[in-house]
């Protein structure tokens, strides 16, 4: 990942959640553009560029993804597992977003190689402070980072 | 030589009358007739020369002599009242001249002294006729009696009289007496034979006549006393010969020499093929060393008492005996054989086994972990029993054949020729056993006599197997000869049949319930997996849509409040309000369902830390909206992610049921009891009447109105969960005003090592 990506990739399958997270992410005044797949398997699509998603500069790498556990044909975890074999994809970072906070789900996640965990719908407050918490890690790749702001 | 007294020959005659004076003549007799009629010759004649008569007798012969005296023509009453003829009883007169039991020469000096006199005192002369002697003599003081005859010769050296004794001839029945009868013989100056002789004789023929007499009369009583012995000697015999147990006589090399009808009855043999073979023919060849050990006890003179061993009857078979065995010595002290009594004990020995045997398999059959340990102990059992060497437990296979289950000492070809017979018919309700004293002689099939024959089966019983009145199998049992059977004899065989029958049947019913067990557990497995996925999915896919409605009304609120009037605001907020209110109850009846669910790790857990961080993450728990007050807590035993989860629903509790205005104010404390450890969360809250406590802990069950008080009605109920699972309790106490306190028991930690 020569050129750092601004685009966040959303693997929801529930139009609901989908409207709420963008909702939440407009409020928290982060403006990144945000790709929107409903299955596990389009995820694995997307992050290969491969079928649909052959088209890089039509959907691009993102930087971050926000990971629903229950998904059709493959769930957050079997994608999850499959993201941390990928060395090109070492420095995505993954965000679980699950309906439930149930214990067994953190700990697989965290095991797999989550790097946070967020029960839905997150608030505005709680996605600004996930994305601000990782300011640092992002800044390294300089030019303020991939995370794009809304001006006051 | 005595100068008054002369010795003089006894007069030719030999009779009493002729007995001069200073003679001492002794009369032996044996009817009192005959002494009586001597003894009054001797007073007669005394009376008519003109002597005093003394007469020193029993009270029988004194009446019979003086009857004779008068009988005779004799002066007696005359006599008598001048005091010439003085009769004594011979027993008064014998106290008399004794002085502490013995004979007192002095006063017999006086005694007879004065008697003399008095009867002499102005005749011619005195004579007495004494047979105190006699007396002594028959009381066995013969010493005595000796002593008296001494007495009466001094005082008639110095007296001038004439004696007559007399001895009856019954006090010399034994030969032994002839030495001491010789002595009295020499006593006396004249012998008078018994009136078995007549004949006039000299002194020295009188002498040996006499010792003769008492010869004769010592071996009659001989004879007779041989034949009272022979007499009591077949008694004896007879008294052996039918005693129940068998009596031996052996000599010392062992070799039989007497042969009771018992010892025949046990033993089989007669006397007459037994008698004069060595006793080791009874021995059993491995009990051989026993006899050389019995011997040599008996030669060293001691008995062989109740000596439990087992003997060879004639026709091989064993049998259990009690032995006694004495030694038997000649008349010199010397050991010259042994009687030995043998008793039958093979009834109680056998008795010993069976009770053993069943012991045993009572005691096999508890501690058995599968069915093959009982059939093993069974057949164990059953040989004990029996003292037969072979065995076999059939039982009834799912397809109604009886199949060999267990055996000892069959082959495999025997079993496969004969498996399938059975005496009784399968739906039989009381079978009984069946047996074959003889295979060669009972009406069988010619091929299974064959079969049963090459397997070297000679007699064989079958005892029915059975329980609740089902007939489930049969045991065996095999003898290498003839046997005869008996119901008796079986008896035991039937009491190890149905200790067998009962513990298949336990067995069966323990797999039955196993399986029954294992079953349910599977379901119940299954069940609790269905129960956590279906959890995982509400927790997943029905609050989705709850999640949806507070969006959206949210979005609504936030984004288009301008465009709705008050009451449509209301209307969006009460349906965000009961999505978040269903959403509630969702997570808590999850929460329920995970803490009756979980897998409890019980350990010490430090209340103290666990309380204080709870508090600490709750902004609700901090002042200034709570004032909480912990004090120092103790350790508890428990789960502590449940504890967590009960202690923190009560504290929310506390805090939550305030009346309006007010500040909760949270006192919580431990107190340690026997039963184990409270802990107790008091608040200043509204409190709740006695009248709802028992409500208090159910699922939905809420006490207070819901618009002021938010609460889904599942808090305490996870609470009681959570805690009873750990083995504790909960309670509340409140008057329904001044607040409530709840209470928690776990149980106490262990005191740290």
């Amino acid at each position: 990942m020569s050129e750092m990506s601004r685009t966040i990739l959303l693997v929801e399958d529930n139009e609901d959640d989908v409207f709420a997270f963008q909702r939440a992410l407009k409020k928290a005044q982060i403006v990144n553009p945000v790709q929107v797949v409903v299955d596990g398997q389009q995820a694995l699509d997307y992050l290969s560029g491969t079928g649909p998603f052959v088209e890089r500069v039509k959907y691009p790498l993102p930087f971050l993804v926000f990971l629903d556990l229950k998904l059709p044909y493959r769930d957050g975890f079997e994608v999850l597992a499959w993201i941390r074999q990928r060395a090109e994809l070492n420095s995505l970072v993954v965000v679980i977003l699950t309906g439930s906070d149930e214990t067994r789900d953190h700990q697989q996640a965290y095991a797999l190689g989550a790097r946070s965990y967020l029960v839905k719908p997150p608030t505005p407050d709680e996605l600004k402070r996930l994305i601000d918490s990782m300011q640092s890690y992002w800044s390294r790749y300089g030019d303020g980072g991939p995370v794009v702001r809304e001006a006051r | 030589m005595n100068p008054i007294c002369v010795a003089q020959p006894a007069g030719k005659n030999g009779g009493a009358k002729n007995i001069n004076r200073c003679q001492h003549a002794v009369q032996f007799y044996e009817e009192d007739e005959f002494l009586t009629r001597s003894v009054a010759e001797f007073a007669e004649a005394g009376l008519r020369a003109g002597e005093g008569v003394v007469v020193i007798a029993t009270s029988a012969h004194r009446a019979a002599i003086e009857e004779e005296l008068q009988r005779r023509g004799a002066p007696l009453a005359m006599a008598k009242s001048r005091g010439h003829y003085a009769a004594h009883d011979a027993v008064e007169t014998l106290a008399r001249i004794m002085r502490d039991g013995v004979l007192d020469e002095e006063q017999f000096r006086a005694v007879i002294g004065d008697a003399l006199a008095g009867a002499g005192n102005g005749r011619n002369g005195v004579r007495a006729f004494g047979e105190m002697v006699a007396l002594l003599w028959a009381d066995g003081t013969r010493a005595a009696a000796a002593k008296l005859e001494q007495l009466w010769n001094e005082l008639q050296a110095t007296r001038r009289f004439s004696l007559l004794c007399a001895y009856p001839m019954s006090g010399f029945r034994s030969a032994q007496d002839a030495e001491e009868f010789r002595g009295i013989c020499g006593a006396h100056s004249i012998v008078i034979p018994a009136e078995s002789f007549t004949t006039k004789a000299d002194d020295g023929q009188q002498r040996l006549i006499a010792e003769l007499q008492q010869k004769a009369i010592a071996l009659e009583a001989q004879i007779a006393m041989t034949r009272r012995d022979e007499e009591t000697r077949r008694q004896l015999a007879a008294i052996v010969e039918s005693s129940d147990d068998a009596i031996i006589g052996k000599n010392l090399n062992g070799v039989i020499t007497h042969w009771n009808r018992g010892a025949e009855r046990i033993f089989g043999y007669t006397a007459d093929e037994i008698v004069g073979r060595p006793v080791t023919v009874l021995i059993p060849p491995e009990r051989q060393d026993e006899e050389p050990m019995i011997l040599g006890r008996l030669r060293r003179g001691e008995r062989v008492d109740h000596f439990e061993t087992v003997r060879c009857r004639k026709d091989g078979e064993r049998v259990d005996i009690s032995l006694t065995i004495s030694p038997i010595k000649d008349h010199t002290g010397n050991v010259v054989g042994a009687s030995k009594i043998a008793r039958d004990i093979t009834i109680r020995k056998r008795t010993e086994l069976q009770q053993q045997a069943l012991y045993d398999l009572a005691l096999a059959v508890n501690r058995a972990e599968a069915l093959s340990d009982i059939y093993a102990a069974a057949l164990d059992a059953i040989c004990r029993c029996q003292r037969a060497d072979r065995a076999a437990i059939l039982l009834y296979d799912s397809e109604g054949g009886m199949r060999f289950t267990a055996w000892r000492g069959l082959s495999d070809p025997y079993r496969c020729a004969v498996e399938g017979h059975s005496p009784w018919k399968r739906a039989e309700s009381n079978p009984q056993p069946v047996w074959i004293d003889d295979v060669s002689e009972a009406p069988i099939d010619q091929h299974l006599r064959t079969v049963i024959t090459r397997e070297g089966i000679r007699a064989c019983a079958f005892v029915p197997l059975t329980y609740d009145k089902r007939l489930l199998g049969k045991f065996m049992i095999y003898y290498d000869a003839p046997h005869r059977f008996s119901t008796t004899e079986l008896r035991p065989i039937e009491v190890i049949a149905s200790q067998v029958a009962f513990a298949i049947k336990r067995q069966e019913d323990a797999a039955a319930l196993e399986s029954l067990v294992n079953e349910r557990t599977a379901s119940l497995r299954e069940a609790v997996a269905q129960m956590e996925e279906f959890s995982y999915t509400v927790s997943h896919d029905l609050r989705a849509p709850l999640r949806g409605m507070q969006v959206y009304s949210q979005a609504l609120l936030e984004d288009y409040a301008e465009k709705l009037d008050p009451e449509g605001q209301h209307c969006l907020e009460r349906i965000a309000e009961n999505a978040a209110r269903l959403d509630r109850m969702v997570l808590d009846v999850l929460t329920f369902s995970r803490v009756s669910r979980s897998e409890l790790r019980i350990e010490r857990v430090s209340l103290d830390k666990l309380v204080r961080d709870l508090v600490t993450h709750y902004p609700g728990m901090q002042p200034p909206r709570a004032r909480i007050e912990i004090e120092p807590l103790a350790d508890v035993c428990g789960h502590e992610p449940s504890i967590t989860q009960a202690v923190s629903n009560l504290v929310s509790n506390a805090v939550k049921f305030v009346a309006s205005g007010v500040t909760p104010h949270v006192r919580i404390w431990t107190e340690t009891r026997d039963d184990g450890v409270r802990l107790w969360v008091s608040d200043n809250g509204i409190g709740i009447a006695p009248a709802h406590q028992h409500r208090l802990f159910r699922m939905f069950e809420r006490v207070h109105p819901s618009p002021r008080y938010d609460g889904t009605g599942v808090g305490l109920a996870i609470v009681r969960k959570a805690v009873t699972r750990m083995g504790g309790e909960v309670g509340v106490e409140s008057d329904g005003v001044n607040g409530s306190r709840f209470w928690i028991r776990l149980p106490k930690a262990e005191a740290a090592a």
